[in-house]
């Protein structure tokens, strides 16, 4: 019984993955901006990245398997997905952080407290 | 200038189409499935030798390919890391010139925010946990000492990102040590090669970086270490050349990185 729960979780967080997989490739190809295509492209990280690998590790702790196998396969599932958690925020952040310093591409946004700190000079830390 | 939907629905129509006609032609022409379940010649020779310890060409290895380049072409993977070794040098030659002069550490403060740093901090012992299980199982699992000096160079690099170029400098990773470190394992696998050598001045016939025994041979390293656990299977010299070989291409990047962050903090100013 609860491998049939397990089974159909990973199923279902897999198909996410996938469904969002696609929704960061049509974003990445639709917005106009670099930072709203950063955006995408974290959500292609994130959204594809982390959920199908949780859901594998689900998975596969539900086969009819050796417990050593079982635990090797999802161990590995669960530490990528913890490192991708991890790196793939800090990563854009860091990208878009440097992006807006460098001026490269200026954002098209309202109010943008990095350039007012900036310009007081805060903007060094 | 904007291009047209109908100009993108053409490339995509395009690319589809030259795909599915070459996997057509493949298909057909039977290329995909040849000789899929059989081995032919050299392959053959290599496969069926080298993890087979019952047979007198074993290497008693069980991941071929780093078998191949340290014990059937020992002497070649020595030559390249030599190359590498040299090119390490004409850079520090070349770069550290005016590194001496007045050397400029930068700390990373101006580009670099605290998550940058935290989420260094994390990731760095992970890196070097698993470039060191990538060399230290290079003769069983996929890998090798080249693959995890280079898996290890990235947590140097992460390093120099985030925290700047003095970090590393006041924690032990300076030039002439890295330097050390680097001529001294290129020398070290040199040596190990050689040994075979000298046991030749006095007993018969030895080959140079011969690993293990040999029909006409006897001189072997170890390759099973029994211990209180159990046998312990270290491939002979393989195992040795892979831990020198990571040292070396390890203390290698990180001093060619080193070097060029320096001149990238630099900047423009002379």
């Amino acid at each position: 019984m609860i491998d049939w729960i397990l089974f159909y979780i990973g199923l279902a967080l897999t198909l996410l993955g996938g469904v969002m997989d696609l929704i960061a490739s049509i974003g990445f190809f639709r917005f106009k901006d670099f930072y709203m295509r950063l955006h995408a492209a974290t959500i292609g990280a994130i959204g594809g990245g982390f959920y199908p690998l949780i859901g594998l590790a689900l998975i596969a702790l539900s086969l009819d398997l050796d417990i050593y196998i079982k635990a090797y396969i999802s161990g590995v599932c669960v530490i990528a997905a913890a490192l991708i958690a991890l790196t793939a925020p800090a990563g854009s952040h860091i990208l878009a952080r440097a992006t807006h310093r460098s001026g490269e591409v200026v954002p098209k946004v309202v109010v943008d407290r990095i350039k007012e700190d900036m310009d007081k000079g805060d903007g060094e830390q | 200038m904007r291009r047209s939907k109908s100009f993108l629905a053409i490339c995509l129509i395009t690319a589809i189409s030259i795909v599915l006609i070459l996997a057509f032609l493949l298909n057909i022409s039977g290329l995909t499935t040849y000789g899929v379940n059989e081995l032919t010649g050299l392959a053959k020779l290599f496969v069926l030798n080298i993890p087979d310890p019952t047979k007198p060409w074993s290497s008693h290895a069980f991941e071929i390919v780093t078998a191949i380049l340290w014990d059937q072409r020992g002497l070649d993977t020595y030559f390249e890391t030599s190359v590498l070794f040299l090119a390490i040098v004409a850079s520090v030659a070349l770069l550290s010139y005016y590194g001496r002069r007045h050397v400029h550490e930068g700390t990373g403060d101006g580009y670099t925010t605290m998550i940058v740093k935290v989420v260094t901090k994390l990731v760095v012992p992970i890196i070097a946990v698993v470039s060191a299980s990538i060399a230290i199982h290079g003769h069983l699992t996929p890998g090798g000492g080249f693959q995890g000096g280079s898996v290890f160079v990235v947590a140097p690099v992460l390093m120099l990102l985030a925290y700047g170029s003095r970090f590393l400098s006041s924690r032990g990773f300076n030039e002439l040590r890295l330097l050390a470190i680097r001529a001294l394992s290129v020398t070290l696998i040199f040596v190990v090669g050689l040994l075979p050598v000298l046991y030749l001045l006095t007993h018969g016939t030895a080959y140079l970086f011969q690993n293990t025994y040999k029909p006409d041979s006897a001189f072997t390293y170890p390759y099973l270490i029994p211990t209180p656990i159990g046998m312990i299977l270290t491939a002979g010299s393989i195992m040795i050349y892979n831990i020198l070989e990571f040292f070396a291409v390890a203390a290698g990047f990180t001093l060619a990185i080193l070097l060029l962050t320096r001149e990238f903090e630099r900047g423009d100013k002379k």
